[in-house]
């Protein structure tokens, strides 16, 4: 009986082993290019996977394909000290570059501390103190307050042409504390003062976490309330169509009134279609991922941030922008 | 093969890790007998009766049953080719109605509902069958040990069985309760079931038997038709030695009040009981399974909530809150639950053995090993328990030897007062007499010693003073010179005040 | 094989696959057996691996603790704000501190030892299963921690970071710290009363409390104990990451700690914990996170191994215990 146990284990144990040495061998074959060999290994360090950054890890996937670099994916799971773990490890491993998705953007330092003599690439979450950035260590995102503001000008336009200025709105953030949520609440806002709305917040503060199915329940109770507004201002698309699910529910017209999202999700893009999300936001995610391999590539090889990209770099050179671009009706075709 | 035995096992050899449990044993049951297992506890008859219908794999051996060589893997199986047991140690689902229990993974279908009439139904003719009166809808848990005991029975006869095994059976039931268990038996064998019985009990046994087999250490000993042994020759047989006295009183000088118990209050079943015990005293507690006794023991031991009434020890007023209270106060309780609330089975046998010393902070910290494994190996070389190593598993140990190891727990504590529920409770003969003179050594070192026993024999044969109790009040207290069955018996049925 | 030899090596499987582990770790990967990397993977498991031997108590004891990550995420917050400088325009506490390192650290642990004795209470005195009482907590923890701030509390001082992420002539204290807490726990449940107590009450509460134990007592005792594991959990992770999350900081933590203290032998059925089989199964599950990283599979694989790791462990320990019950 033991024996059995035994040779059981043994074999799971070789199993894993078989499966890391194939990894391994595999690892050695490839790197057809001179960049590959002179970058090596990457690993990708993801916050958590969500659709959109898993469209970011493809974008950088792809790009490394191209150069014959191995990247390795690993999902810290929204956790700083798993994150820093994986860093470490890569260092370890000898790697040249990391490329890291931040849960929280205060951990910049201890990321840049962690990662010792290696490069490192932020990518979407810009550190909260960006003194960190230098010629080693380089940001790749959208800028946020771009995003806000093309969700502000699209409604201001429209209440313009209902000779509105005052008006009431809901507005759903993502998870309080973010940047991004608090950059896209915070700029959207500005864009409805600047272009001369008097905006009022409807209902109390909305946090329902960049999530679906959230914003759909905290929404459905403000309109049994009845409860009066002009239109919806989502952070992001999933919530803008909870939203617009709940709206459903209780027999309204989404196309009623304007609902703004961001990201241009596949489900974003549908609604936009349908007409029932009055715009979004793309935020390019893919776009995000190759630029931030790009990036690694260039801090390694000593080129300038932008170099080979189709992107601009901020006036310190170490952050490079990747542009949001405002999705209606009239342009969703193009981004299927 | 043979049509004359319903059942036959040869040269069964079972093995545990270390251990030899079975060392080809055999045993061979004709149909429609009574075939009693009988030797000390260690034997090996649990374990054979467990290789039997498959909770356990015999390590090598041969299985004849009804003609075939069989090999059940579970109990199911055995169950389904129609050998059914009642086990030692209850396992009942205590959440659920009596009838739920008796039907358990069987229950009777009505479509895919379960037919919970046809349950009850055939429950209550069942139980008008055993003469026993219960409702099936009620729960579990409020039936006393005795009745679970039935239900369990019940239980097993209602599987229709060729053979039913009974481990004592009768440790649990009232004598009214064992006639009505012996008339079913004796349908049974009416109907040519042959029941495998195990008990400890020689009166049971010359009554029902009609064949024995004796074991002993794991080996087969002898068989033989009941007329042809006596109880003489049995215990000879099971212990290999002859037993002169079961209940060796060693008079010794009693001393000063060390307990004094004053209108104490706990609940029903502990009514306003008073009674004192001496140094060197051994206070017998007699009457009927549900009279109170284990329970005024309880709330002594801390273990159940006094309402009112005082206790003494050594003049001084106790106030005992919990166990720990009592154990620190030199007082010591044996339980008669050993596997519920006696043994951590997990354990070895050196953490059970110290650790109520251990509780008193006795081996300081960092603990001293070497004083806990002398303290161990010291009373297991004075109560002469039988156990592979002190960091065996104490599960792994006989009943027996399980209960020594509890003594010896308490000896450690230092106590001058140790009270003892139904001590001998499923142990064979030799440890019986081996406990009992414990007890009488233990009163001559003066210690003050209450022993409960449903056995009146042992009572009588080990108290100097015995206390009756019926539903929860003390009904008579009786000397060692007025010491009679029937006195016991008329203070243990009725309610009437006996001598204070 | 004879008898005594099979029983060795069941009784040490965990450290004979932790040891092919390394070995195939390494020789996919020979950076893998460098110090370096013996210090990341130290530095990487040492939170969860106290907060595994602090949870194993409570699993010894036929319970459970879910509330750790969370009352480790509230307890960095909190001793955070503490610790933030004044003149921070983010500062959680306006006007409240930097208080010395020291006397936040046992506020902290402080905070934990409450935390669990009330955890410890209710399991006891209303013996509602530890399960319940302890994911209510987590509940409870969590949400305190977002209402206590709702952003990261971040620019922590140095010296109340240096138990996270200080060094000593190079050695990462938290490792130091990690160390301490296992000899600690190896002390408790082998050389003291109560860690005998907890075997006893684990196996048999009922004859633990009849030879003498008070039982209740000892489990509030054991909740503080996993408390203080998790408060001093909380101040590594803030120390660490320079930053505590309300929403993050610690989130499923006691998973990890759980799965740990299960690997390691530790039994759900209770009584049976061996604090260095704990280490070891800390150690598995680092060796893998660790060494599976640096080979560079992709961590959706990494977690199908650690699964399947977990529930073999389990089935493993389940057999082992059936035969000697």
């Amino acid at each position: 009986m033991k024996k059995k146990v035994l040779a059981t284990l043994l074999a799971a144990v070789m199993a894993v082993g078989t499966l890391c040495m194939g990894v391994s061998a595999e690892e050695e074959t490839a790197g057809a290019l001179d960049i590959g060999a002179d970058v090596g290994e990457i690993t990708f360090i993801m916050a958590l996977r969500d659709e959109f950054l898993s469209e970011l890890e493809s974008g950088a996937q792809e790009a490394a394909e191209n150069f014959g670099i191995k990247v390795t994916t690993q999902d810290a799971k929204n956790d700083t000290s798993t994150m820093l773990q994986y860093v470490e490890t890569a260092k370890n491993a000898g790697q040249k570059v990391v490329i890291v998705n931040m849960p929280d953007p205060e951990t910049a330092p201890q990321v840049v501390e962690a990662a010792g003599d290696m490069k490192v690439v932020f990518v979407n979450r810009l550190p909260a103190d960006t003194s960190v950035l230098n010629e080693n260590v380089a940001y790749v995102g959208s800028d946020e307050h771009d995003s806000g503001r093309y969700q502000g000008e699209f409604l201001a336009e429209y209440f313009k042409g209902q000779d509105k200025t005052e008006i009431k709105y809901i507005l759903l953030n993502g998870t309080l504390g973010q940047t991004s949520t608090t950059l896209r609440t915070e700029s959207v806002l500005q864009a409805l003062e600047d272009n001369g709305i008097t905006a009022e917040e409807a209902s109390a503060p909305l946090a329902c976490d960049y999530d679906r199915a959230t914003a759909q329940d905290m929404i459905a109770p403000l309109l049994t309330a009845q409860t009066e507004f002009d239109c919806i201002i989502s952070n992001n698309d999933a919530m803008a169509i909870g939203a617009i699910e709940a709206l459903k529910m209780v027999d309204m017209d989404p196309t009623s009134i304007p609902i703004v999202g961001i990201d241009a999700t596949v489900d974003g893009r549908q609604a936009v279609k349908d007409g029932t999300l009055a715009m979004t936001v793309f935020q390019n995610a893919y776009g995000q991922g190759a630029g931030a391999l790009q990036a690694a590539v260039n801090l390694v090889e000593g080129n300038g941030l932008a170099d080979n990209t189709e992107f601009e770099t901020d006036e310190t050179g170490f952050i490079l922008w990747v542009p949001f671009e405002p999705v209606t009706a009239d342009n969703v075709a193009d981004y299927d | 093969m043979s049509e004359e035995y319903v059942l036959e096992m040869h040269d069964i050899v079972k093995e545990f890790p270390g251990v030899r449990a079975l060392k080809g044993v055999q045993l061979k049951v004709r149909p429609g007998t009574v075939h009693t297992l009988m030797g000390e506890n260690g034997a090996g008859k649990s374990t054979l009766m467990k290789c039997l219908i498959g909770i356990q794999p015999v390590t090598s051996g041969k299985i004849i049953y009804k003609g075939k060589e069989v090999a059940f893997k579970s109990t199911q199986e055995a169950l389904d080719a129609g050998i059914s047991m009642i086990h030692q140690e209850l396992s009942p689902v205590l959440e659920r109605s009596v009838a739920d229990n008796v039907w358990l993974g069987r229950e009777p279908k009505k479509g895919l509902l379960i037919d919970k009439k046809k349950m009850n139904d055939d429950c209550r003719e069942l139980f008008a069958r055993m003469g026993l009166d219960l409702d099936p809808n009620e729960k579990m848990k409020n039936l006393t040990v005795a009745k679970m005991q039935m239900v369990e029975i019940v239980k097993a006869v209602s599987y229709d069985a060729s053979i039913v095994i009974m481990d004592e059976p009768t440790s649990a039931l009232t004598e009214a309760e064992v006639a009505d268990l012996f008339k079913i038996i004796a349908d049974l064998k009416a109907k040519g079931v042959a029941i495998i019985y195990i008990s400890h009990k020689m009166d049971e046994i010359f009554q029902i038997s009609d064949d024995i087999s004796v074991y002993r250490d794991g080996e087969f000993v002898a068989s033989d038709r009941a007329e042809n042994l006596t109880q003489d020759k049995l215990i000879q047989l099971m212990v290999g030695r002859e037993i002169t006295d079961m209940f060796p009183k060693v008079p010794c000088p009693i001393g000063d009040v060390v307990l004094k118990v004053e209108h104490l209050n706990a609940g029903r079943l502990v009514q306003d009981v008073s009674f004192d015990l001496r140094k060197g005293e051994i206070l017998g507690f007699a009457g009927l399974v549900g009279a109170g006794r284990t329970e005024t023991m309880e709330a002594i031991f801390g273990m159940r909530h006094v309402t009112s009434g005082k206790i003494y020890k050594d003049g001084q007023e106790l106030h005992i809150k919990n166990p720990g209270d009592a154990i620190r106060n030199h007082i010591g309780l044996l339980t008669e639950d050993r596997r519920g609330n006696g043994i951590v089975g997990l354990l070895s046998v050196k953490m059970n053995s110290v650790i109520s010393k251990l509780i008193l902070g006795k081996y300081g910290m960092p603990l001293n090993n070497k004083q806990m494994i002398k303290d161990t190996e010291e009373y297991i070389e004075k109560l002469r328990t039988k156990t592979a190593s002190i960091d065996t598993p104490i599960a792994n140990l006989s009943g027996g030897n399980q209960q020594k190891v509890l003594v010896g727990r308490w000896l450690l504590t230092d106590p001058d007062i140790l009270i003892v529920d139904e001590p001998t409770r499923g142990i064979d003969v030799g440890a019986k007499s081996e406990i009992h003179s414990l007890l009488s050594e233990l009163a001559g070192q003066g210690k003050a010693i209450i022993v409960i026993s449903s056995e009146m024999p042992e009572v009588m044969g080990v108290a100097d003073r015995i206390v009756v109790m019926h539903e929860g009040h003390v009904s008579g207290i009786l000397d060692r010179s007025e010491f009679s069955q029937e006195l016991i018996m008329k203070y243990a049925t009725t309610h009437e005040m006996g001598k204070r | 094989m004879n008898s005594n030899m099979k029983k060795t090596i069941s009784d040490n499987m965990i450290w004979l696959i932790l040891v092919a582990l390394i070995i195939i770790m390494s020789i996919a990967r020979p950076v893998f057996f460098t110090v370096a990397n013996a210090r990341t993977l130290l530095t990487g498991e040492s939170i969860k691996g106290i907060l595994a031997f602090g949870v194993a108590l409570a699993i010894l004891t036929k319970g459970i603790d879910l509330s750790i990550g969370a009352s480790a995420a509230l307890i960095a917050c909190v001793t955070g704000a503490l610790v933030q400088p004044a003149d921070l325009a983010t500062k959680v506490l306006p006007g409240v501190g930097p208080l010395p390192a020291i006397v936040v650290i046992i506020i902290g642990l402080l905070m934990g030892a409450v935390i669990g004795a009330i955890m410890g209470a209710i399991i006891a005195y209303t013996k509602m299963p530890a399960f319940i009482a302890t994911l209510g907590g987590q509940l409870i923890c969590r949400a305190a921690a977002k209402i206590f701030t709702s952003r990261p509390v971040s620019n922590l001082s140095d010296s109340y970071r240096f138990l996270g992420s200080g060094k000593i002539g190079g050695f990462p204290v938290i490792i130091l710290v990690f160390v301490v807490v296992f000899i600690l726990a190896w002390f408790i449940l082998n050389q003291t009363r109560f860690g005998k107590s907890l075997y006893a009450i684990g196996g048999n509460d009922q004859a633990a409390r009849v030879a003498g134990i008070n039982v209740e007592k000892n489990l509030v005792i054991t909740y503080i104990l996993v408390g203080l594991c998790a408060a001093l959990a909380g101040i590594l992770l803030a120390g660490r990451a320079g930053s505590a999350d309300p929403a993050n900081s610690g989130l499923n933590y006691e998973l990890d700690a759980i799965a740990a203290a299960t690997v390691g032998g530790t039994s759900h059925t209770g009584g049976i914990c061996k604090v260095t089989g704990v280490l070891c199964g800390i150690l598995i599950l680092g060796v893998i996170n660790n060494g599976l990283v640096l080979i560079g599979v992709d961590d959706n694989y990494t977690n199908i191994i650690k699964g399947i790791i977990i529930v073999a462990a389990v089935a493993l320990d389940m057999r082992k215990n059936t035969r000697k019950a």
